[in-house]
């Protein structure tokens, strides 16, 4: 380490904040990836974000890299320091700064480790859902750097979808900078405050303990139980190796077979009760040798406890070990469990395997022998060996392999890099990666059509994704642009500087839906329409639990393009949250993917998030790959027209806050409304619908019940209220129990002006439309928008004719459009993809 | 003052470190890590730490003692770890190591002198009694104590409030059953319990004793070793060992109750401590089965001796030789359940030490006091009428705390209660 560059950060830190000592950067050599070691330059043990500022500035301006850790829990060596470069470690930074139960965040530093949080709520009856094993100690930088799950990823996700800001507290529009912060491993950004999302603890939790002859066994049990359309919160497989060193370090009681199966179910009572019996039926009817149910929570924590120490109890069963965390579709494991063992049986290696049967780590296996060079170099090698023959493996972490992780986007890695001093030599692609990826894309004849009336209009639909990305490149040349399109059902949304009539269509690339039922996940054309996907997917009893408005005609492609949502966002996220995997063409003429077909990619940066609400402006979608959720059996909804818009904000958090899990809480407005919906098992329905009954009469607002098609019919003039009619339209984002101002603001508006407002209360979103003059709509939007932004939300205009966007620019202050412009730059230099129409008007 | 190849002796543990798989799952409820932060201080630090000094990559000196001083001893670690990793031995040869080629300033040394020539020596204690007397009027003084070095002002913040007639009384040397006798228990009375806190050991007799055990508590015991070992003076501790071992075999007792926390951990390694001395390691297995916590025993023996109805809301402090070292903590909570009216309430971070740990808050003051005031406002929180636990460094330790706080609740060990609710002295609540 350069000696002047030290003095200068000692100089600029406190004395205990700096180490440099040789015998005290030896305990910083590793974190919990132990065989991948290297003794950092020097540590920093920054208390503040001023700290943290000054460092990072002072390593920019000399060039040194630097590393960020936690409390060095992971298994992944994200954590592993430069010996040129500082280690920044944030372990002092552990201070809950907000709890904000009525709106459900929490905002910490980033050395607060996981289980602080949720011990800190559980007074309140919430809880933080991502819960990796070592969440009694790592921290949520950690977290997010890795984009932790946690055994009960498969129902509630993971990291990245729990965390709602970095610095920013709330739906921020414009790109999605955050999804691809999360996962990034430290190499964009030192995370110095993060505000998280927190969940009501469900009203019933049930753990099923099921002993089987075999890891096959246990397989079949696991894809049986998706089969029957339900979803647990958490499954878990062990095999033998792993119950042992589980039994010896905490005697959780685990039966004495091959393998384990735990499985987890929450919800409504006679939801769980429901479905619990079907899953007993089915781990009985796959060969289970032992049941064991435990309602009661210490029986829980005793068999998670045992789960959750099986990693690190590792070290009594042998003291050299390598650990590889792979993810797998579901569907593969059994072939997968199968070649684990050939390797077994050929390396003469023990090998222990964890399954997070759902979603995420399809398996955590390690293998162990004595600490001795020459054996663990035969590891290394045939891991090597099987992640090459292995394409279907998304990604595998440890350095010897990551090569490999990295080459799907490799180039794009590096276009959105501005530096290398974050985390160097993280992420960074292989150079034979960078030349496979780089090689020309054939241009297939592309067809063009000409319609219009007035106005010229240019619609090119091109029939394949390569054409597709042939026109794009040519359009590069040329010096024109494009401008994606679908069924054009949201082509007024967001700014449209004049003259600007270029069409790039994704109609035609409407090839096969791949449905993989049994991996709950489909990867959809960009061109099909979201009605005739799900018509595919309902064969399966599944569907993609999105229905934003135009729902008949909006295509996939621009669902994700805009992120667009509808009621049932509440329950199931929007786009953003259920998109997996991702394929575009992008502007050079290249077609790239980013994820894959299984729930968690771990294989670097998400880019199918930061498309998600690009408006076209990035790359051309050409096709996604989406988590499905099955179709529930039965829905009702309960309507009620409280007195006036602040009840019926009042009353939805009231239900939001209750033991219950409705898939939309809407209320519209001027005429105020509240429409609550459940969509599960009949008996679980209508047992919450009783439920929220009893809420509403309590606040004066008798209930209606709808069923059939009286419900069918109540949601389509739902959804048409705010999307037909009117001049303006425009979205509004701010915590839930601001909403009801919003309301009170609106109702302030002059006479002149109609208005109209739905949205979804308990997320603090709001659709609202304006009829009246140019003049009073430009007033009173700029109005809102202030009233909106001092309460720290947002406010988008979609729509508004010339003389209100001559005044009112459609996205207002964003704060990080200089980040975005950069991204853009990086994606599209010649600025062919929509010009103008991006976030911010990039 | 840095000496080459200090930690080599310790190679012979390296299977005993080869088990840390450096998960980190110890730092969470580590003292030291949970107040500075860094990895040096954490027992996963110092196993690496300790490896690297075997592998000759690290050399004892001043930075790499600080970061064994910081550690506690408190066992929270072996509790926490999954698996299974021994750090008491790793932590006592450390401490060995250190001691033995490591020179510490002149004045850090003459004051751990002065507490191992006073500490382990009841009679010595007995004479500090005198002064300790005046203590309640000296802590009104605040004026004086806060000109006084730091060290000082932690012996005075932490003594005990004794009169000379406590400090002076003796504990029965046989104490008879009550009712048919069920066993024969052999009590250590410890050197700071027997000095200043007699009042234990009389009401542990006494509650024994009601309970059907006849109570030998030889006079010529002296101390059992355990703060000699945990400050790294082995030789020291195992002169002690040998004297109290011989002690009770002549007493001829079935088990032998410890109602020191500290000591009964040292007490029940007995076995290890001794194991390289041939004449010795049999004896002194043979012994270490026999110790029992006090609360053990108590659980163990149905109860007999009708108690009164105490309605009090107790907060049991886990001290950490007993939880963490000794992996009790079921037992006392049974006994307090014995007692009808008493409720039981949990105190947040149970499983963090109280920065009480041996010596630990009369060498390294600041840490323990911060530790201190984290345990006080735990308690606080629970609202207790009464704090119990099962070391007199706790009952110190929190009283300490408590007293800086204004917190009025009172800080008894665990037998001091249970004997009120038996028919012993009306003395206390």
């Amino acid at each position: 380490m350069d000696a002047a560059f030290l003095r200068k950060l000692a100089s600029a830190l406190r004395p205990d904040a700096l180490l440099h000592d040789a015998t005290e950067l030896l305990t910083y050599e590793s974190d919990a990836l132990q065989h991948l070691r290297a003794t950092p330059g020097a540590v920093v043990l920054p208390t503040s974000v001023e700290e943290v500022q000054t460092v990072v500035r002072l390593c920019h301006e000399s060039a040194v890299p630097f590393v960020a850790r936690g409390h060095g829990t992971g298994l992944s060596g994200g954590a592993l320091p430069r010996s040129d470069g500082v280690l920044i470690v944030l372990s002092r930074m552990r201070k809950i700064l907000n709890v904000d139960i009525p709106n459900l965040r929490v905002t910490v530093e980033p050395g607060v480790t996981n289980l602080e949080i949720t011990t800190r709520v559980s007074a309140d009856g919430c809880y933080y859902a991502p819960d990796p094993s070592s969440q009694i100690v790592c921290s949520i930088g950690g977290n997010i750097a890795e984009n932790s799950g946690g055994a009960h990823c498969l129902k509630y996700g993971f990291t990245v979808h729990h965390v709602l800001g970095v610095e920013a507290v709330l739906d921020v529009p414009g790109y999605d900078l955050l999804g691809v912060l999360v996962g990034s491993e430290g190499t964009l950004a030192v995370v110095t405050k993060a505000t998280l999302r927190l969940l009501r603890r469900p009203a019933a939790v049930l753990t099923l303990l099921a002993g089987f002859n075999s890891t096959d066994e246990a397989g079949e049990a696991v894809s049986a139980i998706i089969a029957h359309g339900i979803v647990p919160a958490a499954i878990e497989m062990m095999d033998r190796l792993t119950i042992q060193a589980a039994e010896a370090a905490v005697h959780p009681g685990f039966p004495d077979t091959d393998a384990v199966l735990i499985v987890e179910l929450d919800g409504p009572q006679a939801e769980v009760d429901e479905r619990f019996a079907t899953v007993q039926a089915v781990c009985r009817e796959t060969g289970a040798t032992s049941l064991e149910l435990a309602r009661d929570a210490a029986t829980r924590d005793r068999i998670w406890k045992g789960r959750k120490a099986a990693f690190a109890a590792m070290g009594r069963v042998s003291p050299s070990y390598y650990v590889q965390d792979g993810v797998v579709p579901r569907t593969r494991l059994p072939e997968v469990l199968r070649r684990i063992r050939d390797l077994e049986a050929r390396s003469g290696l023990r090998i222990g395997k964890l399954r997070r049967v759902d979603s995420r780590p399809g398996g955590a296996r390690r293998e162990r022998r004595r600490r001795n060079p020459a054996v663990l170099h035969r590891g290394w090698r045939h891991d090597h060996r099987r992640a090459w023959c292995r394409c279907r493996q998304e990604g595998l972490h440890a350095q010897d392999v990551r090569r490999d992780r990295s080459r799907r986007h490799a180039t794009l890695a590096v276009r959105i890099r501005s530096d290398r001093h974050l985390q160097s030599g993280e992420g960074l692609p292989h150079a034979a990666s960078l030349r496979r990826s780089a090689r020309a894309v054939s241009a297939a004849p592309a067809r063009t059509r000409r319609t219009g009336g007035s106005v010229l209009m240019t619609v090119l639909e091109p029939s394949n994704p390569h054409a597709a990305a042939a026109l794009l490149a040519e359009a590069g040349r040329a010096g024109t642009s494009l401008r994606p399109r679908g069924s054009g059902s949201k082509q007024s949304w967001g700014d449209r500087p004049a003259g600007h009539e270029r069409y790039l269509s994704t109609l035609q690339l409407s090839g096969p839906i791949h449905h993989y039922a049994g991996d709950l996940v489909a990867t959809i054309p960009a061109g099909t329409t979201l009605a005739t996907a799900n018509v595919v997917l309902g064969r399966e009893r599944q569907w993609l639990p999105l229905d934003p408005p135009f729902g008949d005609a909006a295509t996939i492609g621009g669902i994700v393009a805009t992120n667009d949502s509808g009621p049932r966002r509440h329950l199931h996220g929007a786009a953003r949250d259920l998109i997996v995997g991702i394929e575009f063409a992008l502007a050079d003429g290249r077609i790239a993917k980013a994820g894959g077909r299984v729930v968690k990619n771990v294989a670097g940066y998400d880019l199918a998030r930061l498309l998600c609400g690009s408006f076209g402006s990035l790359a051309l979608i050409t096709s996604a790959t989406f988590k499905l959720a099955p179709v529930a059996p039965f829905s009702v909804t309960l309507s009620a027209e409280p007195q006036d818009a602040a009840r019926a904000c009042a009353l939805a958090l009231a239900v939001a806050a209750a033991p219950l899990t409705p898939s939309a809480i809407e209320v519209e407005a001027p005429s105020p409304r509240l429409l609550v919906r459940f969509e599960t098992t009949e008996a679980a329905a209508r047992q919450q619908a009783e439920s929220a009954r009893r809420l509403f009469d309590q606040a004066g607002a008798p209930a209606c019940v709808h069923l059939d098609e009286d419900e069918r019919t109540l949601w389509r003039l739902h959804e048409r209220r705010v999307q037909e009619g009117g001049d303006v339209l425009f979205k509004v984002s701010v915590l839930p129990t601001d909403l009801a101002s919003v309301f009170a603001q609106l109702d302030q508006t002059p006479a002149s002006v109609t208005w109209c407002a739905a949205g979804r209360a308990a997320l603090g979103l709001l659709l609202v439309r304006l009829a009246g003059a140019p003049e009073v709509l430009s007033d009173l939007v700029l109005r809102l928008r202030a009233h909106v932004a001092s309460r720290g939300g947002h406010l988008v205009v979609l729509q508004s004719p010339p003389p209100v966007r001559a005044r009112v620019d459609p996205w207002g202050e964003l704060g990080h459009v200089s980040l975005m412009r950069a991204v853009k730059a990086r994606f599209d230099p010649h600025n062919v993809l929509s010009p103008g129409c991006g976030p911010g008007g990039i | 003052m840095t000496a080459p190849g200090a930690f080599a002796p310790l190679a012979e543990l390296t299977p005993l470190m080869d088990k840390c798989v450096h998960c980190g799952f110890c730092l969470a409820t580590c003292p030291s890590y949970v107040l500075l932060g860094q990895e040096m201080d954490s027992p996963r630090g110092r196993i690496y730490s300790l490896r690297a000094g075997v592998s000759d990559r690290l050399q004892l000196g001043p930075a790499v003692v600080q970061h064994f001083d910081t550690c506690l001893g408190c066992m929270a670690c072996e509790t926490a770890c999954p698996s299974g990793v021994r750090y008491a031995p790793l932590i006592e040869a450390a401490r060995a190591a250190i001691e033995q080629h490591h020179q510490r300033p002149s004045l850090d040394r003459w004051f751990r002198r002065l507490l191992f020539s006073v500490l382990p020596f009841p009679s010595r204690l007995r004479v500090m009694a005198l002064p300790l007397a005046v203590l309640p009027a000296l802590r009104q003084w605040r004026g004086l104590l806060s000109r006084l070095p730091s060290r000082l002002r932690n012996l005075i913040e932490l003594a005990p409030t004794v009169t000379i007639a406590q400090a002076m009384a003796e504990t029965p040397e046989r104490t008879a059953a009550q009712g048919s006798l069920r066993l024969r228990v052999g009590l250590v009375t410890g050197c700071v319990q027997r000095a200043y806190f007699g009042e234990v050991n009389r009401a542990t007799a006494r509650v024994l004793s009601a309970e059907g055990c006849d109570v030998i508590a030889p006079r010529t015991q002296g101390c059992c070793g355990a703060l000699s070992l945990h400050a790294g003076d082995p030789a020291g501790a195992r002169q002690f060992a040998r004297a109290l071992i011989e002690i009770f075999e002549r007493a001829g007792v079935d088990v032998v109750a410890v109602n020191a926390a500290g000591c009964g951990s040292a007490l029940k390694e007995y076995g290890h401590l001794l194991r390289n001395d041939e004449q010795w390691s049999g004896r002194a297995a043979a012994f270490a089965t026999k110790v029992r916590d006090v609360t053990e025993i108590l659980a163990g023996l149905e109860p007999r001796a009708v108690r009164r109805s105490t309605p009090l809301r107790v907060a049991y402090h886990d001290a950490c030789h007993l939880a963490h070292a000794q992996g009790v903590r079921a037992e006392p909570r049974r006994v307090l359940q014995s007692i009808p009216g008493v409720t039981i309430v949990p105190i947040g971070e149970s499983e963090i030490c109280c920065g009480s740990a041996g010596i630990f808050n009369l060498v390294q003051g600041e840490m323990a006091a911060e530790l201190g005031r984290r345990k006080a406002s735990h308690i606080s929180e629970a609202e207790p009428d009464v704090v119990v636990t099962t070391n007199p460094g706790c009952i110190l330790q929190i009283q300490a705390a408590a007293r800086s706080r204004g917190d009025r609740y009172r800080v008894l060990h665990i037998v001091e209660l249970l004997d009120t609710a038996l028919d012993g002295p009306q003395t206390r609540p």
